[in-house]
């Protein structure tokens, strides 16, 4: 199930119980799925038209008041286009919870203007703000619950494909990263690669973990759903078992997105450690494309690319 | 409280005023200007019985908003707050300086009576809306006020909030505007004229009022029409920036400039004089 359709669910499904959620759009409540929100509750549903600095200082207001709002619209413009507002917003700590939708390049066809690759990198460098990237329904629903019950600014970041429900061995803790590859066999000091990822792409992930265990590579993919708060102490320890590379696969720009949270944390650790090779998008702008299946191959971001990369880096950190 | 008489009001707004020469001056940065401009619609506000409001109890449910928007002029709002006695007037010489909840632009949080954050330009009014809107969703007769500068009506997101107000028809809202014709760089005509003003108003649909920001009957008049308005009202208050000091009258130099020694007790003496 597309991870959009899960949140609009999950917000209409927790409004019943409590009354403080209110939803504003931009003109976008059927592209966000609050059209059903808009029917169930018209008095509680709030469109701002194509306003979105507005949307979000209204949103202050009804949090200043009491209201618990959501506002939703894409990531480019949900922050982008509000920033300074959303900025305002988490200065204030404010009971705003901001949902970024059709992230990344698994938009294809709207092109570079309407792919979010930067928003990780703003919403996680703002204090007094929550990041979730949720990578399935289950964590979207999770993510939704999880931003009503945290008192302060929540971003949640939402993509509109069709996206397969993982098999998850645990529960999802606040900060906490989660193996998602939790039949394996392998001992955390065995790991030769550690892959990190977050959002759907996690999918992709979690078959180049499968390919390169089948080459005998010991591999680990470990999903992070939340990429602030974060435990690094964690993070820090994955990285200090791995043995040979540490990698992060993103559907955002390397700098300042995951593979830029994990270069922090991983540069803070004194011991030796393996090195990073950080897989997304590098510097550039998205462009069109008939599929998202051929935006991620132009971008190195399908499957094969991925293996081909790490073996590359694998084979000299070998040698 | 008892009710002020028009002497007395002047009176508490020279003081209020006094405040804000001696904050800017000891801080050693502010904004003069507007700060002294906008005094006597604070004062009208919190010193007569148009804002519902409880000084020692300042989260009140029953209380009218205040919200502010042109955050720079908080000196203004710090003193006021402090002369109604939300909080002790000796914090008031703390002002931009380090841990103080008096910073350079008002925080939401730190300090009892501000009720929003704003500095950033053009931001206050979609908060006010959005205040406004919870009441009014909750069939709530509280009133909000926000207090706007001219200069931020070039921001568009001024202008995204007015529709919205008119949208959801929040008659529960007025809008002050401080139309002092100037702004940082110079006069707003100039800059970037907003003329025809009243007219822009009205085709937002709004209803749209006029005082003498200096005057307290005509302040009470139209602040008191806006309140019983059945529309989402807006005052356009002519105001003089640099009030009560005559030689930063009017003068946008002073918009954010910090008085000299002699500069400092030139217009401390003018202010102390109107009070004695």
């Amino acid at each position: 199930m597309p991870i959009r359709d899960t949140i609009g669910q999950t917000i209409l499904e927790l409004s019943r119980q409590d009354k403080r959620i209110v939803v504003l759009t931009a003109d976008l409540a059927g592209s966000l799925r609050v059209d059903s929100f808009q029917k169930t509750y018209p008095d509680r549903f709030f469109d701002a038209g194509v306003a979105e600095q507005n949307m979000a200082g209204v949103a202050a207001g009804l949090a200043l008041y009491g209201k618990t709002p959501f506002i939703l619209s894409f990531a480019v413009f949900n922050p982008g286009l509000n920033l300074s507002m959303i900025r305002t917003i988490a200065y204030s700590n404010l009971n705003v919870k901001i949902v970024g939708g059709h992230a990344g390049l698994s938009n294809a066809g709207d092109g570079a203007t309407h792919q979010a690759l930067e928003d990780i990198a703003i919403m996680r460098s703002l204090p007094n703000m929550t990041v979730l990237s949720p990578a399935d329904d289950a964590q979207a629903r999770w993510a939704i619950k999880q931003a009503v019950k945290i008192n302060g600014p929540v971003y949640i970041r939402s993509t509109r494909l069709d996206t397969p429900t993982l098999k998850h061995a645990q529960e999802f803790k606040l900060g906490q990263p989660e193996p998602v590859d939790a039949k394996s066999k392998i001992q955390n000091n065995k790991i030769e690669v550690l892959i990190f990822s977050t959002g759907p792409i996690i999918n992709t992930a979690i078959q180049v973990a499968k390919t390169l265990n089948q080459q005998k590579i010991a591999t680990r993919a470990i999903n992070l759903h939340t990429l602030k708060p974060i435990n690094t102490d964690a993070i820090k320890q994955l990285i200090t078992q791995t043995q040979k590379l540490v990698v992060t696969i993103e559907d955002h720009q390397i700098a300042a997105g995951l593979g830029g949270l994990v270069a922090e944390i991983s540069a803070e650790i004194t011991t030796s450690r393996a090195p990073l090779l950080r897989i997304g998008v590098k510097d550039s702008f998205g462009q069109s494309a008939r599929s998202a299946e051929k935006l991620y191959e132009a971008y190195g971001l399908d499957q094969a690319s991925i293996v081909k990369q790490i073996l590359e880096v694998y084979s000299n950190a070998s040698s | 409280m008892k009710l002020m008489t028009r002497p007395e009001l002047k009176k508490q707004a020279t003081k209020i005023r006094q405040h804000v020469w001696q904050m800017i001056y000891t801080a050693q940065s502010g904004h003069p200007a507007g700060s002294l401009g906008v005094t006597d619609i604070l004062t009208t506000l919190y010193f007569t019985p148009i804002l519902k409001y409880q000084a020692k109890n300042p989260q009140w449910p029953e209380r009218d908003y205040f919200l502010l928007s042109n955050g720079h002029v908080c000196p203004a709002l710090y003193a006021t707050l402090a002369e109604a006695g939300f909080f002790s007037k000796s914090k008031l010489n703390t002002l931009r300086q380090l841990n103080s909840p008096l910073q350079g632009h008002p925080h939401v949080g730190s300090l009892p009576g501000v009720e929003n954050t704003s500095g950033p330009l053009g931001q206050g009014l979609s908060q006010a809306v959005g205040v406004a809107l919870g009441l009014k969703t909750d069939k709530k007769i509280n009133h909000v006020f926000v207090l706007t500068s001219d200069g931020e009506h070039q921001e568009g997101q001024t202008w995204e909030a007015y529709m919205f107000a008119a949208k959801y028809a929040l008659n529960n809202l007025t809008v002050i505007i401080d139309r002092n014709l100037v702004q940082i760089d110079g006069k707003t005509e100039e800059v970037m004229p907003l003329e025809r003003l009243k007219l822009k108003l009205a085709s937002f649909r709004w209803r749209v009022l006029e005082t003498d920001g200096h005057d307290f009957k005509d302040l009470i008049d139209k602040l008191q029409k806006a309140k019983a308005s059945q529309r989402p009202s807006v005052i356009i208050a002519h105001t003089i920036p640099g009030k009560g000091v005559s030689f930063i009258e009017n003068d946008y130099r002073w918009h954010g400039k910090v008085p000299h020694e002699a500069e400092y007790y030139e217009g401390l003496e003018e202010l102390m004089g109107k009070t004695q």
